[in-house]
């Protein structure tokens, strides 16, 4: 071959080394085999792979059927008139399943009125057809013995009329109709409270047929048949009688997560300059789907549909469309065909289905509002209200889709976890460890209409905001951990997001109840404000301790209070109770120091104790399991598990104690809060009356703080293995003086500790004598969000000074010198900026952040924050009498016109308060307040504004760099006084200009690398970017320095 | 001096700065406006058609027939094309200055990592529509950096990886025909000096004085002069001074907002009084490295002339940018004060810096990890580091070693690639042949006192 011939010629001339050359023929070698796998590899459609996994037909005569349902929901057989449970579900190798089961009928309790026989029942049922006004709606009514679950009643079970209704709409009305009074032969106006009548039907199912959230549910052969059901878009659809269901509790193997399709997509619209995008006129231009099986590491569909052509992007799948409303029904066609089990993005609820949802409507594209696994409903977005003490109080738009979770990610965030700013790009940089590139919706219109290459780049960025979801789940567990969750507290996957913590205990309560034959009344809530005595705190003796304090800890104490002494509805007594069974207190029943009885375990265990029990045990087993196992998803669902159990226990005692909810009970709450109260009092006493010298030890130990379930205790020494002993004896010989399970803990040591007051406190842990753990605070904040960063980076450096380095001096100079450099004018602006959302323009009093928003919008309307905007201002200098709300200006523009800072304010208002809450406790308040006023902020400096005031009538003069005489002509950089000392001055304004290069280079290229593209300027105004504004200013300050040193040219 | 007054004659070169090639590093007016994106996109544009003749020689006529494809974007799935871009590193343990202000302030700057190079590092290529993951086993052996253009062969897998094959370089651009000047005449020679480190802990006062008498042709006998008397001009490849850190004045009391700085003049007075001997007797460049009083960015600019009062005064002393381009009878000569290769040994497993250097040749290219980790300038219309010709001699400053080696090309072309270690740890110096290219090294020791 002439290729080979040549390469020979060349190696004859040149008869040095010539590795290249010797590697051609396995080079050859390899391109074969490249394409041979090319052809068998190549894959012609992308949409190809769109489908689910083609499934075997089954024959439900001899086949059964498997699958973990995710969601279930109900309706009304339309011919029958019965209600049907309909669950969606994924079978291992991944088929889509809807399993509609029949026959399961709702049902409520009625205590059996006085004098009531069985005879009496066809009587009540023609009288209670009347009262619910719908007739033939009761099925039947029953006798049942069974025992209310409120207060101990001598342990007997009474009788109860177990109604039976068809309809789950009409319960209300048959509740309403005991409530108000029901009258039938011989009985007239029987009022009577009802009995769990306040369930929803699907929950009532789920409890009854011990189907827990998204656990595995087998169809035995024989029992079922298949459904030929046109507006399902189901792999697989069956029908069976809820009787024959199986159940598999999520225990050993059927712990196990089906593959389920994940997708997480993202949308741009082009928005007009200066206002958010609105649905009605701003169109809707890219959608960037991926779509992962759970449990693989990477999307095997990455797409992005776009309005008008876009250049290829490798690995992606990109669709060009003409028309809006192509784009639109081809996205909607997509999801139908991928079918996703799961739907994820970020404010998905609240923006992108919405928008798209009334974009579609606006072009009329009828076939886009069909997103769910029934191919005859419509998907909406409808308000919700969702109220709750633990999450506040939040609106939200909730997308109907049947068959599929949603998870928005924005909304996990937000309820799990507590941050300083919400935004994407801050989210990911917290826990992907990176910065985003963030496209202003302004230039967002512009790549749109620009050319296919502008549009690509929009492309991948929407393709990134795509990604960045699904990385986020998979980086926090959360999709796991919420089906733990719905697994542990047997609610639908869908109630975890949409609902509170209460429901989670209800349906514990009521699987409990009826495996015990308990039944629970159904409350309307009272949502009285009785408040009852909360947990207790001991005094704080504050200061900073330079030795090891012990740290003593109740573990799970509310939990363990409740077990220990049997608190639960079901042992709740009543003192004429106590009289008529002749109970005898402290054999029979305790006295809390709420002044409330319970009966004791001998009498009856109570429910919330076993449930309690069962939960605590199963996290034992879980934890242990963990520590066995060794595939890293079977170890993130048992850590899933672990974190759901105890969750779950330590929220019973909040439903007890939750007054506007399903079964408040103060006795129980006020009860178990008093007990932690006496408990840790005791734990005081019992400490510091045997740690004394007086018993031998070498120091009187003391307790200098303690809530809720932990104690600090000083023994006095200052080894840490010492006090670590002292620690573990002390624990122990408290947990001996309290009832089991209640165990008091040795976890770790602060030292040193600084104790600023009551839950605001820093230290560092020490588990072992050899090497502290971390630094821990508590209450001293770094994360609030109207402060700027400058606070929490001081605070947190002081702290570390103090606690780690030991040095308090250092931490003053530091302190000090950041003072100074602030005063001076030396601070970067990223630290000083405050950001906050503009999310309402008429708010009632004048604020800041809204007021520059108005200034900026006469400036430029173009590049103002829009409503939703993050605003990020800066405070600077007013006249005398300026509000300070008129002193907030864009940081960008102070930056290009030299406006000054006033340091003032983030002295008095930012950095005070906090400096002197860690520095008050360790040198006093005299010399604390020293802090900021000292000789350090004498010199003032202030950068002279290119704009307003006297700027106009001031004459620029170069002046000498030595001593800042004015320069004579022929000057250039020095005068003629300062001369010797030139080389000193050229050095440095080069050591300033060098400084600023790498700076300048550092930042520039770091945002080259964070876009992904070297070939394109950066575009990115990310304003929650650290380095946003850095990057900014060293422009200009390195164009001005190097100014300076090229006055050294003539020299 | 009685016994043999024959004076001897110092050599004479024609001496010639190159032009634009040369001007190209001074950086004049200067305008940080711009961003690092023109450099890399002049780069491609200059590189790319040497790169793509060189890519069409080699793979134009395999029997598959691999089609250019023009965008690294276009490639598609499963076809058997060859592309050309710039590559980029994904590397984990680059500096990030993200993290490094993200993170606490207390913490004192962590000590520089040796090697950025992780196992879960990436090779991309990229060009002005976007970039595309490199695979293979050609790209998991071979060693790469950011900045370098290169071609590769091969076809995008089914996860969007391209998996290479093949790959290649530009072709060696042009070299200056080597004129072979008549055998009668001694040969003359370069000497190429590097880190005096005037000023740092190593430096030996001793040793500069020798090589003072050694550069002026007093040390020695007549054999030492004659060959002393050979060479023609001598380059100092950065870090003649080091200058000290700024330290806190503690005479001085603690002032805030006043600057405490001392500084110090002696090393800077020593090398003027070096210079003024040495340039007494032979033409001298000094280059400046990154411990010299100069810019930090590459290039670097000349260290200021009024900063060498009295060497400043002899027409024979030239003070240059680093890198620095020159030509000597004709014999074309690259230097750089080692910062690129410094930069480059952060990015590969290997330490054999002479090997990175005769790679640098071969990606013709002397600064690719400009600017991506290698502070630079951010050029706007044009890249000075691209090797648009061939250097005769190529030298780098301030390595671990002295090493050297002729490259050779096709068409006769050759290059004397020469790492020159530090004078003041090494006491050694390089000097190079003219006209056969020809490298020795000379190494000064005050212990033993002797040259050997």
């Amino acid at each position: 071959m002439s290729a080979d011939a040549h390469a020979a010629k060349k190696r004859r001339t040149n008869s040095g080394k010539t590795p290249q050359l010797a590697s051609q023929p396995s080079f050859l070698e390899d391109l074969e085999l490249l394409q041979e796998t090319n052809q068998a590899a190549k894959v012609e459609d992308p949409s190809l792979l769109w489908l689910r996994p083609a499934y075997n037909k089954i024959n439900p005569k001899t086949d059964a059927l498997v699958f973990q349902q995710i969601e279930a929901d109900e309706y009304m057989d339309p011919e029958k008139h019965v209600p049907v449970v309909r669950f969606y579900g994924i079978t291992e190798i991944g088929n889509s399943v809807i399993c509609h089961v029949t026959g399961f009928l709702p049902y409520f309790y009625v205590p059996a009125p006085v004098g009531f026989k069985i005879e009496n029942i066809p009587a009540l049922k023609s009288a209670l057809e009347v009262g619910i006004e719908r007739g033939n709606s009761v099925v039947k009514i029953e006798w049942k013995l069974k025992e209310s679950i409120y207060g101990y009643h001598g342990g007997e079970a009474s009788p109860f009329l177990k109604i039976t209704l068809k309809d789950p709409r009409n319960i209300s009305a048959a509740k309403r109709c005991f409530e108000r009074g029901i009258s039938f032969p011989g009985f007239k106006d029987v009022t009577s409270q009802t009995y769990e009548s306040n369930i929803a039907y699907l929950l009532r199912f789920m409890i009854d047929c011990h189907v827990t959230g998204a656990n595995w549910i087998e169809l035995p052969s024989g029992t079922f048949q298949l459904r030929d059901d046109p507006n399902s878009n189901a792999q697989i659809n069956v029908e069976i009688s809820y009787e024959k269901i199986i159940s598999h509790q999520p225990e050993g193997d059927w712990s196990k997560i089906a593959p389920l399709r994940i997708m997480s997509f993202d949308i741009e619209c082009a928005g007009r300059k200066g206002i958010f995008p609105e649905a009605k006129i701003d169109p809707v231009i890219q959608i960037a789907s991926m779509v992962t099986v759970q449990g693989e590491s990477k999307p095997f569909i990455r797409n992005v549909m776009v309005l008008n052509t876009c250049a290829h992007i490798v690995g992606t799948h990109t669709m060009s469309f003409e028309k809006e409303e192509q784009l639109l029904a081809s996205w909607a066609d997509f999801v139908r065909r991928v079918d996703p089990d799961v739907v994820i993005g970020y404010n998905t609820s609240n923006f992108d289905f919405p928008y798209l949802l009334d974009r579609a409507k606006h072009l009329g594209v009828l076939k886009f509002p069909f997103l769910g696994r029934l191919n005859d409903v419509r998907t909406e977005a409808k308000d919700t209200k969702f109220s709750s003490k633990a999450y506040g109080n939040r609106e939200n738009k909730a997308i109907n889709m049947e068959g599929r979770l949603q998870l928005d990610m924005l909304q996990v965030m937000q309820r799990d976890y507590k941050l300083r700013s919400y935004t994407l790009n801050s989210v990911c940089a917290e826990y992907l460890g990176e910065q985003k590139e963030d496209v202003h919706h302004s230039i967002i219109t512009e790549l749109q209409n620009g050319n296919e290459e502008t549009r690509r780049r929009l492309a991948i960025y929407c393709l990134k905001d795509a990604y960045l979801p699904q990385r986020l789940m998979d980086k926090l567990m959360c999709l796991i951990n919420y089906i733990e969750m719905a697994r542990v507290t047997g609610v639908p996957f869908n109630y975890l997001l949409a609902r509170g913590q209460q429901i989670k205990v209800v349906s514990q309560l009521f699987r409990k109840a009826l495996e015990k034959n308990f039944v629970i009344p159904a409350i309307s809530s009272q949502g009285t404000e009785d408040q009852y005595e909360g947990a207790t705190v001991i005094e704080p003796r504050k200061g900073y301790y330079d030795v090891p304090i012990a740290t003593l800890d109740f573990a799970s104490l509310y939990p363990s209070i409740m077990m220990a002494h049997n608190l639960c509805y079901t042992t709740l007594l009543s003192p004429s109770i106590i009289q008529k069974c002749n109970l005898v207190k402290d054999v029979d029943y305790v006295v809390t120091p709420n002044n409330d009885s319970f009966v004791k375990e001998s009498r009856r265990k109570g429910l919330l104790p076993i449930i309690l029990t069962d939960l605590l045990d199963a996290r034992k087993r879980a934890k242990a399991d963990l520590k066995k196992e060794t595939d890293p998803f079977k170890r993130a669902v048992l850590d899933g598990r672990q974190l759901a159990l105890k969750i779950s226990a330590n929220s019973v005692y909040g439903f007890t104690g939750a007054t506007v909810g399903k079964l408040p009970c103060l006795q129980i709450s006020s009860s178990v809060t008093a007990y932690g109260r006496v408990m840790i009092e005791k734990t005081k006493q019992e400490v510091e009356s045997t740690f004394t010298i007086a018993k031998g030890y070498k120091h009187n130990a003391e307790v200098i703080y303690g809530d809720t379930d932990s104690v600090m205790v000083k023994f006095g020494e200052q080894e840490l293995e010492e006090t670590m002993k002292l620690g573990r004896e002390a624990a122990e010989l408290v947990t001996k003086k309290f009832d089991k399970p209640i165990k008091l803990e040795f976890e770790k040591v602060y030292f040193p500790y600084l104790l600023i007051n009551k839950k605001r406190y820093a230290g560092l842990y020490w588990t072992r004598p050899e090497k502290y753990d971390k630094m821990d605070t508590k209450g001293i904040e770094t994360v609030r969000r109207d402060n700027c960063r400058l606070v929490q980076s001081v605070i947190e450096t002081c702290l570390r000074k103090i606690l780690i380095d030991r040095d308090v001096t250092g931490a003053q100079e530091y302190t000090k010198q950041i003072i100074a450099d602030l005063l001076q004018n030396k601070i970067d602006m990223a630290q000083l900026v405050i950001t906050k959302a503009l999310s309402k323009t008429d708010y009632a009093n004048k604020q800041a952040h809204v007021e520059l928003a108005e200034r900026m919008k006469q400036r430029d309307a173009g590049s103002a924050p829009a409503l939703g905007d993050r605003v990020a201002y800066v405070i600077v200098k007013g006249g005398k009498g300026v509000a300070a709300y008129d002193k907030s200006e864009d940081p960008l523009y102070v930056l290009e016109k030299n406006i000054p800072i006033d340091t003032k304010y983030y002295l008095d208002n930012q950095l005070s308060k906090p400096l002197l809450r860690i520095f008050e406790p360790i040198l006093g308040e005299r010399a604390a307040e020293s802090l900021l006023t000292g000789d350090h902020t004498r010199t003032i400096q202030v950068s002279t504004p290119s704009i307003g005031g006297l700027m106009k009538f001031a004459v620029r003069t170069a002046t000498c760099l030595g001593c800042k005489t004015p320069l004579k002509k022929g000057e250039s950089a020095v005068c003629a006084n300062c001369k010797e000392r030139a080389p000193e001055l050229y050095q440095k304004q080069m050591s300033i200009v060098n400084n600023l290069e790498v700076r300048f280079s550092r930042l520039w290229t770091q945002c080259q690398r964070c876009q992904g593209s070297l070939h394109q300027e950066v575009l990115c105004t990310s304003k929650d970017c650290p380095i946003f504004y850095m990057r900014k200013k060293v422009q200009k300050e390195i164009q001005d320095s190097a100014a300076t040193l090229d006055r050294f040219d003539d020299w | 001096m009685e016994t043999e007054t024959a004076s001897m004659d110092r050599r004479q070169a024609t001496f010639d700065n190159l032009g634009s090639l040369q001007e190209d590093f001074h950086v004049r007016a200067r305008d940080y406006k711009l961003q690092y994106a023109h450099l890399y996109f002049m780069r491609l544009m200059l590189m790319r058609p040497n790169v793509l003749r060189h890519a069409q020689l080699k793979w134009g006529s395999l029997e598959s027939r691999p089609k250019h494809v023009e965008k690294v974007l276009d490639v598609q799935q499963g076809e058997i094309s060859y592309l050309v871009g710039t590559v980029y590193m994904e590397m984990k343990m680059k500096p990030n200055i993200l993290n490094d202000i993200t993170k606490d302030h207390w913490i004192t700057a962590q000590p520089d990592r040796p090697k950025y190079t992780d196992d879960d590092d990436s090779v991309y290529l990229e060009d002005e529509s976007g970039r595309v993951k490199l695979t293979g086993t050609k790209i998991s052996k071979e060693l790469f950096v950011t900045g370098v253009i290169m071609g590769v062969l091969g076809s995008e897998d089914v996860g969007g990886d391209f998996k290479v094959v093949d790959y290649c370089y530009t072709l060696p651009p042009e070299q200056e025909p080597l004129h072979h000047m008549e055998t009668d005449e001694a040969d003359k020679y370069v000497a190429l000096v590097s880190g005096l480190g005037i000023g740092s802990n190593d430096f030996k006062p001793l040793e500069l004085d020798l090589l003072t008498e050694y550069l002026t042709g007093e040390l020695g006998g007549n054999k030492e002069q004659t060959d002393c008397a050979n060479i023609v001009r001598v380059i100092f490849a950065g870090n003649s001074l080091i200058t000290p850190d700024v330290i806190e004045d503690d005479t001085k009391a603690k002032k805030y907002g006043y600057d405490r700085s001392k500084f110090v003049t002696e090393p800077t007075a020593i090398f003027d009084g070096f210079l003024r001997d040495v340039c007494s007797s032979v033409p001298v460049d000094i280059m400046p490295g990154d411990c010299d009083p100069s810019s930090v960015t590459m290039p670097q600019q000349p260290i200021h002339q009024a900063l060498l009062p009295s060497a400043r005064e002899y027409s024979t002393f030239q003070s240059v940018t680093n890198p620095y381009w020159s030509s000597i009878d004709n014999v074309t000569l690259l230097g750089t004060s080692g910062q690129t290769i410094d930069d480059i040994f952060r990015y590969v497993k290997t330490d054999d810096r002479l090997e990175m250097a005769i790679s640098s040749l071969r990606w013709g290219h002397m600064a690719p990890t400009a600017p991506d980790t290698l502070w630079c300038y951010p050029f706007k219309d044009k890249d000075p580091f691209i090797m648009s010709r061939l250097p005769h001699i190529y030298f780098i400053g301030n390595q671990d070693k002295f090493a050297t080696e002729l490259v050779i090309g096709e068409d006769e072309r050759r290059t004397r690639v020469v790492m020159l270690p530090p004078f003041s740890t090494s006491g050694t110096i390089a000097l190079v042949n003219l006209r056969t290219l020809e490298c020795n090294s000379v190494t000064f020791s005050t212990a033993s006192d002797e040259q050997k």
